[in-house]
Parts: structure tokens; sequence; C-alpha cells
């Protein structure tokens, strides 16, 4: 027990801290990244989305754990310096910006032709029928895959435990191998912690869908 | 801009369009006067809906010439804009936005593409929605409309523009049978003002009493057309007989 409270501060301070700054920074990445690479499809200029395709299949073609070694350790070798919390950034918010570029994507083309077309035939242009009509209406279904997109990222922020990040998981490892008797209290804390950061971002979204709804 | 002066609002002149391999309008020539109201009967896929949409651009022309008030579609220097500020249109499912209100449906066009303020674009919303029966609908939004009041909502929007020629494709067939009556009585208020319309429908009755001119397609190509007691009494094609024959 007295491990245990002595473990607890560096797990609930610089352990919870640095898993809540790499999934919300990787989360703001995802959510700008992806309304930008998915807007810029709307507008159907065969080299950007060329451009696109390709960076959304190749990176979420690789295993987020490859992305990671390669921001953290690859990068440094072609001469860009990096700390192992930024590259975990990096990795995951341009992962999660691929993921929701498509999730944009696929909420613009769900919006039935007819709509577009309406516009169109009203003289609107092409700008102003995806601001004023497609993309109010595409809004409201990218708020439900993008928190489940928000929860993969603060899953997949324990892959920072891999390259050395010292967030939750890597907190509670090192203090396991210090003491075994800790694995369960320290494994269970962990996973409130994780179920404490996901449970708002899960009550926001659905209190966003009810507003845009 | 092209200007010169010609007694037809619409006319279309030797119009080919192919979709792939698929040939959809074979030279098409048709001419519709100020005014007047063309009425475009026909089966199912002989190219109705999509002579419409060579009107105001939604589908590009392979070859032939359409000409909407004096401009040129096939005219690049001719804009989008121009063109379809001439050419309201109403589609048979509506496409209403449904996160707009009534009011702002039809509103949206007026203050994007002419750039009247909220103030002006609402009077003359309201006036149009008063116009269809609606003026107490105008904070309603589509998905608290019947079918019948919402296009009538839609046909307001069309009308938004003050276009000089109304489109309708099949305004009625996606509404119950009892409720075609409320919109299709717009149309006739819209004919009896000499607004000009070219109408494709199934409403055989609306065809003879209100067109001045019909229209039968067939296969892409137009079988026969003239004033529509001629045609509807004295069909001369046997196509035209055929079809008349089961539908009328
Ligand atoms: N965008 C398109 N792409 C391919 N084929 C089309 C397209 N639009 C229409 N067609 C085809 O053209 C033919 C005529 O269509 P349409 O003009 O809609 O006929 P109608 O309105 O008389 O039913 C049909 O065979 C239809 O499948
Ligand atoms: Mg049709």
């Amino acid at each position: 027990m007295n491990a245990y409270l002595h473990a607890l501060p560096a797990l609930l301070g610089r352990g919870l801290l640095a898993t809540v700054t790499i999934s919300v920074a990787s989360m703001l990445i995802a959510l700008v990244g992806g309304f930008g690479i998915g807007l810029l499809r709307a507008l159907r200029n065969p080299l950007v989305d060329a451009a696109a395709i390709a960076y959304v299949e190749i990176l979420r073609g690789i295993p987020l754990l490859v992305l990671m070694f390669f921001v953290c350790f690859g990068l440094p070798q072609l001469g860009i310096g990096i700390d192992a919390a930024p590259a975990a950034i990096v990795a995951l918010g341009l992962w999660g910006a691929a993921n929701g570029a498509e999730i944009v994507r696929g909420a613009l083309v769900s919006i039935p032709r007819g709509q577009s077309e309406a516009g169109v035939a009203l003289g609107l242009g092409r700008i102003a029928v995806l601001r004023s009509i497609v993309l109010p209406q595409a809004l409201r279904r990218t708020v439900a895959p993008f928190m489940s997109l928000f929860t993969a990222i603060v899953e997949s922020s324990s892959l920072a435990a891999l390259i050395g990040v010292k967030e939750i998981l890597e907190t509670v490892r090192v203090d396991i191998e210090n003491d075994a008797t800790l694995w369960t209290p320290l494994l269970l804390t962990a996973l409130a912690l994780y179920f404490a950061i996901n449970f708002p971002v899960s009550l926001a979204s659905q209190r966003l869908e009810r507003k845009l709804g | 801009m092209t200007a010169e002066p010609r007694s037809a609002m619409v006319s279309l002149d030797g119009v080919r369009k192919s979709f792939g391999s698929h040939e959809v309008l074979k030279d098409i020539n048709l001419s519709v006067a100020p005014g007047e109201v063309c009425c475009i009967i026909g089966p199912s896929g002989s190219g109705k809906s999509t002579i419409l949409r060579c009107i105001n651009r939604l589908v590009r022309i392979d070859g032939g010439e359409v000409t909407v008030d004096g401009l040129r579609v096939t005219d690049p220097t001719v804009k989008d804009v121009d063109l379809r500020r001439r050419v309201g249109m109403v589609f048979q499912q509506f496409n209403l936005f449904p996160h707009m209100s009534a009011l702002r449906n039809v509103t949206l066009a007026p203050r994007k593409v002419l750039g009247l303020s909220a103030a002006e674009a609402e009077a003359r919303a309201l006036s149009l929605l008063g116009k269809v029966g609606l003026a107490e609908k105008a904070g309603s939004y589509p998905a608290q409309l019947s079918g019948g009041q919402q296009q009538r909502v839609a046909i307001a929007r069309a009308l938004a523009l003050e276009p000089k020629v109304m489109l309708f494709d099949e305004a009625t067939s996606a509404l119950d049978p009892e409720i075609t009556g409320e919109v299709l009585a717009v149309m006739r208020e819209l004919a009896a003002e000499h607004t000009t319309m070219i109408c494709v429908t199934h409403e055989m009755g609306f065809a003879r009493e209100v067109g001045t001119h019909v229209v039968f397609m067939d296969g892409g190509s137009i079988v026969e057309e003239g004033p529509p007691r001629s045609v509807f009494e004295n069909p001369q094609a046997e196509r035209t007989k055929a079809f008349l024959s089961k539908v009328l």
C-alpha cells in the first residue's frame, strides 16, 4: 500500500500529463489536418487528389508503432532532431489526420448529390455550395467517427511508452519492474485514468451531435 | 455578351449528348417562346431530364447549341451564374436544404448570388412563400413539411432569382396522388402569369390543359410535337399512340 501511494504522484502527475498532452495535441492535428485534407479533396483537383490519396493510404497502411519509431529514430538520422514526446505527437497526429481526412471525405460524399445540384442550379459557385449546403450537413456526420478516432488516439498514445515517453503506461511499467505487487493496483489505476480521459470526449461528442442535429 | 434579338426564350439546335457510348440525346431541336408552357412527355430513360439539364449546364452538351434568353451555353465567356440566374429548376425529389428553414431555403440564392441584403432577400422570400400559399410556414424546416409543401417551397426557391424560364423535372412524381393537386395549382398559376415553363411531366391532364406545346420523346429523339390537342387527340407516330394508350 505504501509503495502504491509512493508510485501514485508520478503516475497522476507526469504520466497523466504526458498522456493528456500527447493525446490532445494529436487530436488537434487530426482535426485540423483531417478537415484540411478532406476539404481539399472536395475541390476535385486531380493533382491535389493524388497527393491526398497517397498521404492517406500510406499513413493508414503502416502500423502506427512503425511510424512512431520512424519519426523518433529515423528522422534524427536524416538530420531532423526530435525528442520522444514531440515525435509521438507528430506520428499520432499524422496518423490521425489521415484517418480524419477519410472521415471528412466520407461525410461529404454521403450528402445526396441532389443537394449540391440544387445549389449549383441556383447559381451558387462550388465553394458556396460546399460552405452553405454540403459542409453544414456533413459536419454532424463527422462527430461520431471523430470521437472514435479521438478515443483510438488516447489509447494509441500508450505506444509512446515504447519510444521512452514517460506517459501513463511507461510510468506504471517502471514502478512495476521495481515491485511486482504493484501490478494490479497500478494497472487498474492506469485503466481508470484512460477511462477518465476518454469519457469526457464521449460526452462532449454526444452534446455536439445533439447541437448540430 | 451576345444579346442578338431572338423570339425564342429557350432554343435547342441539333443538341447531342452521350454518356460514354450511350447516346442519350440525338439531334434535339426545340424552341420555346416567351410565355409558352412546353410539356415534355415520354417513357422513362428517353432523355427528358437530360434535356432540362442541358439548358442550365448541369450537363454539358457534346454538339449543337442551346440558347437561353440570348445566351449560348456553349459560349465559354457566358458565366455559369449568368445562365443559372435566368433558369429556375424544380426537381422531382425537391432537394430542399434540410438544415435551413423554408425562409432560408428561399433567401439563400438572392443573398449569395444577387447580393441582396438580408432584409431585401427576406421580403422577397416571404412574398414568394405567400404566392405558393406557405407564408405561415416560413420558419418551418423541410422535415416539418409535407411533400407537397416542400415542393411548393422548392418552387418559391427557384423563383427567387426571378428567372426567365422555369424548368420542372417531374415535379409531382414523388408525391402521393392526392397531394399533387396543390403543386399543380401553383404551376397553373405560374402559367397563367405567362411564366415561360418547360415541364417534364407524367401528368397528362396538366400537359393537355396547361401546356401550349407538347413534346413526345422516345429513345433520345423528339418523336412528335405540337399543340396539346393535336398530340393527344390526333397523334401521328405509332410510338406516340402506343405511349398515350398506356398512360391515358
Ligand atoms: N449522368 C449520367 N451518366 C450516365 N448515364 C446517364 C446520366 N444521366 C442520364 N443517363 C442515362 O441517360 C438516359 C436518359 O436519362 P434521363 O434524361 O434521365 O431520362 P428520363 O428523364 O427521360 O427518364 C438514361 O438511359 C440514363 O440512364
Ligand atoms: Mg427524368
